[in-house]
């Protein structure tokens, strides 16, 4: 097997294989019919190297495949999907479905900072616009799949707080979601039997009580910037640690098979979720048909952007170096950074609780819906996806790189909405005036910006035109299921 | 211009960046970092997937082995997984492969403070030949790769040099 080093030679065809700088492009990206008239078409605006930095912004192709969910692709498991997502008998109070938050009129999120449960929560409620193209879900990436991450408000006590169990029976007992179900997933238990299926229960995590509130601090905080929205319903979660509670009694006193039945529905239901969530998607903002006419040299389709929205994607890709988390098609590298937001409150028990993205390493590697787990259909996927993960145990606290498409649309920005506008999430990337010091892997290139007020307006206005709400209107509302064959 | 001609002068424009980056160090280097040594050795170890690939090689820091990598799948993706091969050899006499070690590789991007946030695993298919799972560098920019060689409790590596 020895490679003699005295016979390796210098051949040129192989030398282009030397260095990344050689490496071909990991996606076929469509072909620019004349690199130098687009540049000339924009009459100095970009040199060479920022022009092909903007072709990589887009345009966003197909969703990727997700291997580990079987019917992420299937048009009847969406169909339920979307019939689970707007259900507010999912819920515990019978009133919360998942678009109480991610509610299509405020572009599937909520307008506030932090997002409001059975009391305040922790973060700021994330668009789910294309979601579908994310690798981890939640600001800390503790779900590695969009139908994983689906399950976890679901059976949250502060989000919609209800079982796998309550929410196999609402499926068994609606003859529509039943045959919906059935027609894509197989039979469903005998959930009449109510020996074997009591009416709640499920398997209740050890640290569930860590993770329950936001601190009273955050809450505050919280509140203070929504003005004018409802006051939290008082909740009170504060029981012994080794409770022994309800659900999980209930959960312990079935058999065994008959629990891995029921889990198994509600895994499917996250899948059909997912399969729903899937079709939300936004690609063809001015920006893209921007991109398009510098594609295909096209004044008509580079008109797509004002002068100042030019001027705006120059800084983005250029000076201000937001491309280099902002990256790819979907505007995201869609890993952790850093990037020095400072906490939303600084009590005691604010921020410090924080971290971040280890955080949401511990919990994944805990989660039995995991994309290595039993409940993954492609647990070689879920290994190549997840079972590679660096600790992360240093540090300050780091949280995903939203993707910029539809920004402008879901204010308030940062993981606790701690910003309100795009301008003042500009003014911390320009000034770092208010971040706190950076620590461990806190992004060193962050440094002031020397971008006057002119220069921040043009940025602010390029990312209103990743907006692109072109979506399917059946889409944005419960569905019509169809009546259950007799 | 047709789309063979396109490829063409990426393949060529590919080429001559490349030449330019393992002619010598890049500016910047690390004393003592070796240059990127591209060099097929012919037969061995080839990948049947892709015999042409060329490899990266450097002497470990204490002169110990001769660590050449390169990707599996040939090339070098931005934020997506992927698998390096390593090919491990004993510098001094009698030489020859490197047998039953275990491969560490750590990337770090020196201008950011934060590096790779991956932990990858080897496993060893040949002998002195390594599989490298769970690659992946998130971003674009100046990272380098340090190619540590575990063998019997005592770990020496290779340093190298990538622009994304």
């Amino acid at each position: 097997m020895k490679p003699r080093r005295n016979e390796w030679v210098v051949a040129v065809a192989l030398v282009a294989g030397c260095g990344a700088r050689a490496s071909a492009p990991q996606r076929e990206r469509p072909a620019v019919a004349d690199p130098q008239a687009s540049l000339e078409l924009l009459d100095g605006e970009l040199d060479a190297a920022a022009l092909e930095r903007v072709l990589s912004l887009s345009p966003l192709p197909d969703p990727p495949a997700d291997p580990t969910n079987a019917h992420a692709d299937d048009p009847r498991a969406a169909l339920l999907g979307q019939a689970l997502f707007f259900d507010p008998r999912l819920s515990k109070d019978g009133e919360t479905s998942c678009a109480t938050c991610h509610d299509p009129a405020r572009s599937f999120s909520d307008g506030r900072t932090l997002a409001e449960g059975v009391t305040t929560l922790r973060r700021n409620t994330p668009s789910l616009w294309n979601v579908a193209y994310q690798r981890w879900f939640f600001w800390d990436g503790r779900a590695d799949s969009a139908w994983a991450q689906a399950l976890q408000p679901l059976e949250h006590p502060l989000e919609q707080a209800s079982t796998r169990l309550s929410i196999a029976h609402v499926v068994h007992a609606d003859p529509r979601l039943r045959a919906a179900y059935e027609a894509t997933f197989g039979p469903l238990p005998d959930l009449d039997d109510t020996q074997r299926f009591p009416a709640a229960a499920r398997p209740v995590a050890d640290d569930e009580h860590e993770h329950l509130a936001a601190t009273p601090a955050l809450g505050r905080a919280a509140r203070a910037r929504d003005q004018g929205s409802r006051p939290p319903r008082h909740h009170e979660h504060d029981g012994p640690a080794h409770f022994y509670h309800p659900h999980q009694r209930a959960w312990d006193a079935m058999a065994e098979q008959d629990r891995d039945a029921v889990t198994r529905v509600f895994v499917n239901l996250g899948k059909a979720i997912a399969a729903y969530e899937r079709r939300l998607v936004s690609r063809r903002s001015p920006f893209d048909v921007f991109v398009e006419g510098l594609r295909e040299n096209d004044p008509q389709k580079l008109a797509a952007l004002s002068a100042a929205q030019r001027r705006g994607l120059a800084l983005f890709v250029g000076a201000a170096r937001c491309h280099l988390c902002h990256s790819g098609p979907l505007l995201s590298d869609r890993e952790f950074h850093d990037a020095r937001v400072p906490p939303l409150a600084t009590s005691a028990d604010g921020e410090r609780a924080e971290r971040g993205r280890s955080e949401g390493i511990e919990r994944l590697g805990r989660d039995p819906f995991n994309a290595m787990g039993p409940w993954s259909d492609d647990r070689n996927a879920g290994e190549v996806r997840s079972g590679f993960l660096s600790s992360h145990a240093h540090g300050a606290a780091e949280f995903k790189t939203p993707s910029l498409r539809n920004v402008a649309l879901s204010a308030p920005y940062m993981h606790q909405g701690q910003y309100a506008t795009l301008d003042e999430v500009i003014e911390h990337y320009v000034s770092l005036a208010d971040a706190p010091p950076g620590v461990g892997s806190a992004e060193r290139l962050l440094v002031p910006l020397d971008l006057d007020r002119s220069a921040r307006e043009d940025l602010a206005r390029f990312l209103q035109a990743l907006t692109d709400v072109d979506l399917d209107p059946a889409l944005l509302a419960p569905p019509h299921l169809p009546p259950a064959p007799r | 211009m047709g789309s063979g001609d396109a490829l063409t002068l990426t393949w060529l424009s590919g080429m001559i960046l490349a030449l330019a980056a393992c002619s010598a160090p890049a500016p910047g280097n690390a004393p003592g970092h070796a240059p990127c040594e591209a060099a097929q050795a012919p037969g061995q170890p080839r990948d049947p997937e892709d015999p042409g690939a060329a490899w990266h090689s450097a002497t470990s820091r204490g002169g110990s082995y001769q660590v050449s990598w390169r990707p599996a799948r040939g090339v070098l993706p931005v934020n997506e997984p992927f698998e390096l091969l390593v090919w491990v050899e004993a510098e001094r006499a009698p030489g020859g492969p490197v047998e039953g070690a275990e491969i560490i590789v750590q990337g770090d991007m020196p201008d950011h403070g934060h590096g790779m946030l991956r932990e990858p695993r080897s496993r060893e298919e040949a002998p002195g030949l390594y599989r490298v799972r769970g690659m992946l560098l998130h971003m674009v920019g100046h990272w380098t790769l340090s190619i540590d060689v575990l063998v019997a409790g005592s770990a020496e590596g290779a340093d190298f040099e990538l622009d994304l």
